[in-house]
């Protein structure tokens, strides 16, 4: 080729390169998502098996790291801690409900406590930005799994499908800037939106100042949306601060879940885009 | 480098980021291999061949990303061209220059990448990200030596036009 064919050639390329860069940032989501998963699901087997490698060599470190501390049995213990003080969340909640008199559920909240049946996922992939927390996993479509279904581990919420793929799904974490979840407090009720602050500690918003918060309160889902199932839990209050004369107050939240340390989750049916197929 | 070997390097990197670099974390952070062989490549090689390497690492990054389809692809040749005004300038082979250079470019287009989340995601805060800046491209900057000898055993630029 020669020299002025070439140089002719390269500034053809760049221009095309930009063109089809402006293209992809124009395209609507849906097509955007499907082709990210599209692309990357014939490398979902291989993350699969890296993951899980890298998951074994990491726990075998631990492992050893904890030999000297009879590590398993304090990690067995913590994990039916663990468990079991998820179940008393679950449980109080109840409580406080039938104690206030407010237990007016739902047919369709009935139906779902029935005929809950979440599928298990393996976490296949992380997301690469920094700044965004999402993450992907090893079921989709065909193992009936829809956009905006809820993520959890045990009874914690983890986050919601994004995008379903055929056999791969993009899953939300509750620490994604994106993510806005309706909670509430477990003991006084107060209603707000649990936002994802892009780092390990989530944000409490629209908390009014003359609410009464204190570090160590419960959180968890109010169910308003229909996205997110009702009462699962979030986490907990780890600070609260009252600036000038801002309206609400500024409160953060620690996930109940080591979200960085998952290794698998359960995705529960979104009864409201069932309701909305039926129709 | 050829095609063939740049197609393959992405894979590995696009597996490593997506799966292994999670059980390093620091501060919530992990090092972003995808940009550390943008800086290499335009460090290395050619303008016009290191955008068209530049572009494909965006688009990779972008396709394991849930961020804005096709941004990254932008910011990376940007990125790129940034580089290729000042390779010239500077000592390019000292491992101190690369180091800097990566915390910089880090810098600016963490920098960046938060000013167009806070654009497209109304309600992002943009005071309490903005501090990962500064962690990401040191992390960035710390990686760079061993990544830097791993890609000069895997090709070496002085056997390519620079």
């Amino acid at each position: 080729m020669s020299p002025n064919l070439r140089k002719t050639h390269n500034g053809f390329s760049i221009y095309l390169l930009i063109v089809i860069s402006l293209l992809l940032i124009s395209l609507p989501e849906n097509i955007s998502h499907s082709i990210k998963l599209t692309v990357a699901s014939p490398l979902a087997p291989v993350q699969k098996t890296v993951s899980g490698t890298g998951n074994f060599f990491s726990n075998g470190i631990k492992k050893v790291f904890s030999i000297f501390g009879s590590a398993d049995e304090a990690n067995r213990l913590q994990k039916k801690v663990f468990s079991l003080e998820n179940e008393i969340i679950r449980q109080k909640n109840t409580i406080n409900l039938l104690s206030k008199k407010l237990v007016t559920l739902s047919k369709f909240h009935k139906n779902w406590a029935e005929d809950e049946k979440p599928s298990i996922a393996n976490i296949i992939g992380y997301d690469t930005s920094n700044l965004r927390k999402s993450i992907v996993i090893d079921i989709g479509k065909k193992h009936g799994v829809s956009v905006n279904d809820t993520v959890v581990f045990e009874t914690a919420l983890v986050g919601r499908v994004t995008f379903a793929g055929t056999s791969t799904s993009r899953v939300m974490l509750i620490t994604d800037p994106a993510s806005n979840v309706p909670a509430q407090f477990l003991q006084s009720r107060i209603q707000g939106i649990v936002k994802g602050e892009s780092n390990a500690i989530c944000s409490v918003k629209f908390i009014p100042r003359q609410e009464r918060v204190q570090e160590g309160d419960k959180v968890i889902t109010s169910g308003i949306g229909g996205i997110f199932p009702k009462s699962l839990y979030i986490g907990d209050v780890v600070s609260i601060k009252e600036k000038g004369a801002q309206l609400f107050k500024e409160i953060n939240l620690k996930p109940r879940i080591d979200l960085s340390k998952l290794e698998f989750v359960l995705v529960i049916k979104n009864r409201l885009s069932e309701v909305a197929l039926q129709e | 480098m050829p095609w063939i070997t740049v197609i393959s390097i992405l894979l590995c990197i696009s597996l490593i980021q997506t799966t292994l670099l999670f059980s390093i974390c620091i501060f919530d952070v992990h090092p972003d291999l995808f940009l550390i062989f943008t800086i290499y490549f335009s460090l290395n090689f050619n303008p016009t061949r290191s955008f068209h390497v530049n572009w494909a690492t965006g688009l990779a990054k972008d396709l394991f990303s849930s961020n804005l389809f096709g941004l990254n692809t932008i910011m990376f040749v940007i990125a790129g061209y940034l580089i290729s005004i000042i390779r010239e300038e500077i000592y390019r082979k000292h491992l101190f220059t690369q180091i800097l250079v990566t915390f910089f470019i880090s810098m600016i287009y963490n920098f960046i990448s938060i000013l167009m989340l806070f654009s497209t995601l109304q309600s992002v805060n943009f005071l309490t990200m903005i501090w990962k800046c500064p962690t990401i491209a040191v992390y960035n900057a710390l990686i760079v030596p061993p990544v830097f000898w791993l890609l000069d055993r895997l090709y070496s630029p002085s056997r390519f036009s620079t």
